[in-house]
């Protein structure tokens, strides 16, 4: 059995093709205008990549910000559920996800099965997400993939605690003009990224396993906060990319519907 | 379709409900009295020979109120001064702001302050609900704004006519509650968003029309509805941002029972006729359900919150909170608690002055009912 | 800039003040938990001790603690968008982290929403936190400040009640010539109290509204004993002297400045210094003033009471900028500076409003500061600086 998940967000596309429950091939990429646009070439490309066509598909879901418009998709899952099943997938251990992408900041709670139980999520304000990081990465004059290796650098970390990104962002400016060192600001900066992650999560609780999904994952700096925060250890996805952990849980949501339809 | 027909009235009057006043003060030449909705007795306002008309400030977005009021306002107050400075007020001769919280306080003397011109109330809501002298402060109270209504519109003050305000208002609300239980039971034609169109559209039109339109309404229509629908609670104000119920409606939640002002909770209770009639209405006033802005003692505003929702039988609560209230946000984490402690999931939404975004809504209310609905996959 | 010597005694004070509450259970004595303006002097005639959970918060807040309590009450749920206060307090309480060794618990909870709506709230959540009645006094709010007859009715009822209710708590019986005492103390405490706001009059202002925070202690916890009264007189009489011999307390006071809302204790030194360096003296402030008018009478206190429930505290835009406008006057001030406090919408959300009111009035200039009293994630120092800096030069051209 052939089916796909297609995650569709406000930065990127991302679609997951499983065959037999394991990941056949997937492909990534930067969003096009529209949302169905998106959803068709990224599903095309990842289907090309295994000689497939979207007649080959047994069943596809649908998830992300776009998730409604997609023509191809058979139903949709909000990604907050596909996040939570797609990361414990990966790792089986898992029961708590943290994914932080550029608009929004999800913690979700699994149970052994991988269905969500409990989540929280941000309110638009941008501190504690991807958003943030770039502003506070422009006001420091690094790149955003700099600032984890960056704070490593840091013995003394900056306390930022202004939560509000443009209080924060004039904080670092003046910091700055006070000569104080990139690294220790950078690290501040990580630091307090992780501190509000990591009152999200506690509204939920952590229950171990951890993993990380999003793009932030990959700042070392955050993920290393966030371990150091809240005390335990962040597992990995066993090779798993942590962009398309969506789409994955999509795609396994799309196989136990595929098989529920074959049941009836 | 026949019955998009009958929805029409109610759609117009909710999408310009200026203009449905404009029309009955050139018919008339009646006086239109605006108020801001929470608990304030429409019926004295009708009484008084004025038409009452609800503002609702949610939902409403713009850069005027800004120089009036801090960005750290709710956006029911800010929306009510954004409305009146652009001019969508204009055909209102008067104003009742009730005392609701700090913030209505401030609004009515803000209020005040750019439109002087207006006739403009303070309704002084005792919040100390379950004190006896509460009853009798209200009463003097009910009694002062009757007068100075009457004085605005100039008709004397008499017993019969609120009476008869009452008894239409009553049967009003009798309607709407009819309409809430088909809310319930065909959900797929009275939609939350249909449904919350005759709420909405009561208090800004005639009630007089309004009851006839609603007659007209296709009770007896019956019509299958393959969603799964899940069932919940709200607590809130209003509802904001607009389009949520919609929202609710498409992805499969049932509001069962609500707190709003503009909701259920406005038309549960009915006046009736037994005694005098300002004293019905102190009676029908204490007996509401006890709005976050007012006091009880504080476990049995819990206990009490508890009760009734598990009495409506949700499955979960949703809290629609307006951003920078200082109520709704002190009430919300003990009554998530006890929600909890009850295995009853709750969500919290927050409503902004700067918009929301309904997408970001979105996911979470369908996370919401993906968690408990369990009909993944 | 010379320091003021009476205030010295403050520590010693607030210290006994603390560890006689904690003392209050062994004493066989009842903790009430009050907000500011409630009848303080009924407690005291009672044997009870007035606990302030509002004075806490404003220490943790002056200590710079609030940004390791607070978010300890933001993780139960209550958002940065409320009150800063409650947040401290709360949070404060979960992390058992407190300036004061903590607050003993409370027997009874008294609050008013007269002077603002979050008490009901916030005493809601710590009469369920530690299960201990809670008596609200209910003050409606009269649109324009006009008399309301039946509101007089309804708040002194629930005063009245109140004796009876505090005195089952307590065990104690009011004993009228304790509680005539009492007012009489608290009365002398006021007018001192009130003294020491109109020496600011004098020129150069012997004492700034900086120092006048720190000197608040006694008359918001202790009306009606005589600790607040030994420590008001003998700063009366220094000020006296000071303004006798005119004496400042900036050495040069160039600009004479009024401060509205409540101060942002955790930044009373940085601000003071700031503004003491640019000779900006603060004169007066609607936030100490605001304990001018406390005393009441000993022949109907709660008609006194009620009076000042419905009239002095419940805060009336109009009266509020005739009253900033006779304060301008006595006062001869240059110009002033509106906190618009985040956490107190109360007393902020009118700002724009009163701020252009006592400006076309009196041609007196003023400049909006939006931070907040308690939370100093809420504001950045150097961006309040700048527009204090801006605002000083424009009072310099003007001259």
């Amino acid at each position: 059995m052939i089916v796909a998940g297609c995650d569709v967000g406000s930065l990127s596309g991302e679609a997951v093709i499983l065959k037999d429950n394991s990941i056949l091939t997937y492909e990534i990429m930067r969003v096009r205008p529209r949302p169905e646009q998106t959803a068709q070439d990224v599903m095309i490309k990842a289907l090309s990549k295994a000689d497939l066509t979207l007649a080959d598909l047994d069943y596809c879901v649908s998830t992300g910000y776009g998730r409604e418009k997609i023509p191809f998709a058979h139903s949709s899952i909000s990604e907050i559920s596909c996040h939570g099943r797609g990361a414990h997938w990966a790792n089986t251990e898992v029961r708590t996800v943290i994914d932080i992408g550029g608009q929004d900041c999800k913690v979700i709670r699994v149970d052994k099965r991988g269905y969500m139980v409990d989540f929280a999520m941000n309110d638009k304000c941008a501190a504690g997400t991807g958003r943030f990081l770039e502003g506070m990465a422009k006001a420091l004059g690094v790149s955003l993939s700099e600032m984890g290796p960056l704070s490593f650098e840091s013995s003394s970390p900056i306390g930022i605690t202004k939560t509000c990104s443009v209080l924060a962002q004039y904080d670092v400016v003046c910091m700055i003009n006070d000569g104080m060192e990139v690294a220790d600001i950078a690290a501040g900066i990580n630091k307090a990224m992780a501190e509000r992650i990591s009152k999200m999560t506690k509204k939920v609780g952590v229950r171990k396993e951890v993993a990380m999904t999003g793009g932030v994952a990959k700042n070392s700096g955050v993920v290393h906060g966030l371990k150091k925060v809240l005390d335990v250890d962040i597992v990995d996805l066993n090779g798993v990319d942590p962009q398309i952990v969506g789409a994955l849980g999509a795609a396994l949501f799309a196989q136990e519907r595929a098989e529920r339809e074959l049941r009836k | 379709m026949n019955g998009e027909h009958a929805w029409k009235p109610f759609r117009e009057t909710v999408d310009a409900p200026m203009e449905r006043a404009r029309a009955w003060k050139e018919q008339t030449g009646g006086k239109v009295i605006g108020h801001l909705l929470p608990d304030v007795p429409e019926e004295i306002i009708h009484a008084a020979g004025a038409l009452p008309t609800a503002v609702e400030g949610a939902g409403t977005q713009g850069t005027q109120a800004q120089a009036h009021i801090p960005g750290y306002t709710c956006s029911h107050a800010m929306g009510a001064i954004e409305q009146g400075m652009r001019h969508d007020l204009d055909i209102l001769d008067g104003m009742i702001i009730p005392y609701v919280c700090d913030t209505t306080r401030n609004l009515f003397h803000i209020w005040n302050h750019c439109f002087p011109n207006k006739s403009n109330e303070f309704l002084r809501l005792p919040k100390r609900l379950d004190y006896p002298g509460a009853a009798e402060y209200l009463k003097a109270e009910f009694s002062r704004l009757a007068d100075s209504l009457c004085n605005i519109t100039g008709r004397p003050r008499d017993d019969e006519d609120l009476a008869a305000s009452i008894a239409l208002y009553d049967r009003s609300r009798a309607a709407l509650r009819n309409a809430y239980r088909k809310q319930r039971e065909q959900p797929a034609v009275w939609t939350s968003e249909r449904v919350q169109t005759l709420f909405k559209s009561a208090a800004k039109a005639p009630r007089e029309d309004h009851l006839r339109w609603m007659e007209a309404l296709p009770w007896d229509e019956q019509s299958q509805d393959a969603m799964q629908r899940v069932p919940i609670y709200v607590r809130g104000k209003v509802w904001d941002p607009p389009g949520i119920l919609d929202l609710f409606d498409k992805i499969g939640l049932l509001v069962v029972e609500d707190e709003m002002t503009t909701g259920y909770r406005g038309v549960a209770t009915d006046a009736g006729s037994d005694g005098d009639p300002i004293d019905v209405l102190v009676r029908r006033h204490l007996s509401l359900t006890p709005y976050t802005g007012y006091h009880q003692q504080p476990d049995k505003l819990v206990s009490g919150f508890l009760e009734r929702v598990q009495g409506s039988g949700a499955q979960g609560v949703i809290f629609l909170n307006p951003k920078f209230c200082e109520a709704a946000g002190f009430d919300t984490p003990d009554f998530q608690k006890a929600l909890e402690n009850a295995g009853i999931p709750s969500l919290v939404l927050e409503s902004s002055s700067r918009g929301v975004s309904l997408e970001q809504i979105r996911v979470r209310v369908e996370a919401f009912r993906e968690m408990i609905a369990e009909d993944l996959p | 800039m010379q320091p003021i010597q009476a205030l010295k005694h403050l520590k010693t004070i607030t210290a006994q003040y603390f560890s006689s509450a904690h003392m209050a259970k062994r004493n066989n004595k009842a903790i009430v938990y009050l907000n500011v303006f409630t009848p303080v002097e009924l407690f005291y005639a009672l044997d009870m001790v007035p606990v302030y959970p509002e004075n806490h918060a404003a220490i943790i807040g002056a200590r710079k603690m609030s940004q390791e309590v607070s978010p300890a009450a933001e993780n139960l749920g209550y958002s940065m968008d409320l009150c800063s206060y409650p947040r401290c307090d709360i949070g404060s309480f979960v992390m058992r982290l407190s300036p004061t060794w903590g607050l003993p618990k409370p027997d009874l909870l008294v609050g008013s929403n007269g002077q603002c709506g979050t008490i009901t709230k916030w005493f809601e959540v710590l009469s369920r936190m530690y299960e201990v009645p809670m008596v609200l006094i209910d003050v409606p709010h009269s649109g324009n400040g006009e008399r309301d007859p039946a509101a007089e009715r309804y708040v002194r009822s629930q005063l009245e009640d109140l004796v009876g209710v505090a005195e089952g708590i307590s065990g104690n019986s009011l004993d009228q010539d304790k509680f005539k005492e009492t007012i009489r103390i608290s009365q002398e405490a006021s007018r001192l109290w009130t003294r020491m706001l109109e020496l600011g009059t004098a020129d150069p202002a012997p004492m700034t509204v900086f120092d006048q925070f720190v000197a608040m202690f006694p008359i918001v916890s202790q009306r009606g004993t005589q600790e607040a009264v030994d420590f008001y007189s003998e700063l009366v009489n220094e000020l006296e002297e000071r303004v006798a011999n005119k004496v400042g307390a900036l050495d040069n006071e160039r600009y004479r400045l009024f401060w509205d809302n409540l101060p942002i204790w955790p930044e009373l030194r940085p601000l003071s210094s700031f503004l003491g360096e640019r000779g900006a003296g603060l004169v007066a402030s609607i936030y100490t003033w605001a304990w001018s008018r406390l005393g009441v009478g000993e022949d109907d206190p709660f008609a006194d009471w009620t009076e000042q429930y419905l009239y002095t505290f419940n805060f009336h835009m109009s009266k509020r900028i005739d009253m900033y406008v006779e304060l301008a006057k006595r006062y001869n001030l240059h110009g002033f500076l509106y906190h618009s406090n985040r956490s107190c919408k109360y007393i902020s959300q009118d700002i724009p409003e009163v701020r252009a009111a006592v400006t076309e009035r009196t041609g007196i200039p003023g400049v909006i500061l939006e931070a907040d009293h308690n939370d100093p994630r809420l504001y950045t120092v150097a961006s309040l600086e700048r527009q204090i800096d801006s605002f000083l030069d424009l009072l310099a051209q003007k001259r």
